[in-house]
């Protein structure tokens, strides 16, 4: 005996046949529940059948190869836009250290300035002084020193003179001359006093007498490059 | 014909260049609509392929005419999928302010919605075939794709007669779970 699904089952596979048939089309016209149950099958059975002969995972596997390629490309733009954005902040930065490893070198930090050239006073004592600067920054310092002596005796109270002239020693190596030379200008109020100072920091160093220097060193404000390389030797020393 | 027809047939037909411009095209945007409400860029991606393929089973069969855009349409689809993801997750709700966004006035949206209706039914029960027994998954797939049942009895070791009682015992199996679904049953509000 036959369940009722599987005479439904039956029926919609076309497998009824006979009585059977016509008993069950009977049972249909009477039974709503029956039909309900029927029509639920169908609907079933095509909805199955529908998906099952679909395509969908060929369509799966090439939605799934656009994602994928989609989200690489999206992936590579914003990594692309972030070079474009980090490139130049790297390149900077870059610069910047390569600047401050430049000037915060130990070579660097006990560097001679550049002896600045400009006419300081009449065009006679300018020359001289022209004379002086390319001595001095070509290291011929005992000639720069010459000129320096002669300027100093015609302007005993040109500072700027007597700061080069200090050091002329100072590139000379000779610590304790340019010592006495540069402690009379730090101790001064003149524009050259903090690069004396600074200096003469550095020649106390070089005489091994690193307490002298460090107290000189704490005396310079670190808010400017002489400042920075002050507390950069500091920190050396220290 | 509306202009983005050409969408439809791209999925239609399977047509992998046309399913690449449709995620160049759109895939950015409803990421965003996923990930804005609650969602990850793989909730996005996973939302927005389901969608496809229920746009593909709206399609596949029948004359659909878009009567929006494809955007509007897609994004209708989505938003769609991801409440009810959300549903499933007891998440928080979708923002207002979205709600509004996916707002389709004119009369193409009643049309759309019983569209994805139908498929969301037909995704019911393919996901209840799942969860039948192995044994009867294999019986009801072999049957609805294989068209001789004899050889199907043959290659499973048992007899037509008893592939006929099981296959029948295992749509009733499905049934009975298809009836008592809320999706079926009337119990949600489509």
């Amino acid at each position: 005996m036959k369940t009722s699904e599987e005479k439904i089952q039956d029926y919609i596979d076309g497998l009824l046949q006979g009585e059977e048939l016509l008993a069950f089309e009977q049972e249909l016209a009477t039974d709503l529940q029956l039909r309900e149950q029927l029509n639920l099958h169908r609907e079933v059975q095509s909805i199955l059948a529908r998906r099952m002969n679909s395509g969908e995972d060929e369509l799966r596997t090439n939605l799934h190869e656009a994602a994928h390629a989609n989200r690489h490309s999206e992936s590579d733009n914003k990594s692309k836009s972030l070079y474009r954005i980090l490139v130049p902040i790297l390149a900077a930065a870059c610069i910047l250290v390569v600047i401050k490893f430049s000037l915060s070198t130990s070579s660097t930090l006990y560097q001679l300035p550049i002896m600045e050239s400009e006419i300081v006073r009449g065009s006679g004592e300018a020359g001289k002084y022209e004379d002086a600067v390319i001595y001095f920054n070509n290291q011929s310092f005992s000639e720069a020193r010459d000129i320096l002596n002669q300027l100093i005796n015609s302007d005993s109270l040109n500072v700027q003179y007597k700061y080069y002239h200090a050091l002329t020693y100072y590139g000379e190596e000779n610590w304790s001359e340019s010592i006495a030379e540069l402690e009379t200008i730090a101790d001064g109020e003149s524009v050259f006093a903090r690069e004396a100072t600074y200096y003469l920091a550095v020649a106390y160093s070089k005489e091994n007498k690193n307490e002298k220097a460090i107290l000189l060193l704490q005396q310079i404000k670190s808010d400017d490059e002489l400042g920075r390389k002050a507390n950069k030797l500091l920190k050396d020393m220290q | 014909m509306h202009v983005d027809q050409r969408y439809l047939a791209y999925l239609k037909n399977n047509d992998r260049m046309g399913i690449d411009k449709i995620y160049k095209n759109y895939a950015k945007k409803i990421v965003a609509m996923i990930v804005y409400n609650s969602g990850t860029e793989d909730d996005g991606y996973d939302i927005l392929q389901e969608a496809l393929v229920d746009i593909y089973y709206m399609v596949k069969d029948k004359d659909f005419q878009l009567t929006t855009s494809f955007e509007n349409f897609l994004l209708m689809v989505c938003k769609r999928k991801w409440l009810n993801a959300l549903k499933k997750k007891q998440q928080i709700q979708v923002t207002k302010s979205t709600e509004d966004l996916f707002h389709i006035e004119d009369e193409s949206a009643k049309e759309i919605a019983e569209s994805v209706q139908q498929v969301e039914k037909e995704n019911t029960v393919m996901q209840l075939l799942d969860t039948l027994g192995e044994r009867c998954q294999e019986i009801i797939r072999r049957c609805m794709t294989e068209k001789h049942q004899e050889q199907i009895a043959e290659s499973l070791g048992i007899t037509y007669a008893y592939l006929r009682k099981k296959k029948s015992e295992c749509m009733a199996n499905l049934i009975s779970k298809v009836k008592a679904h809320p999706y079926f049953n009337g119990d949600v509000d489509f």
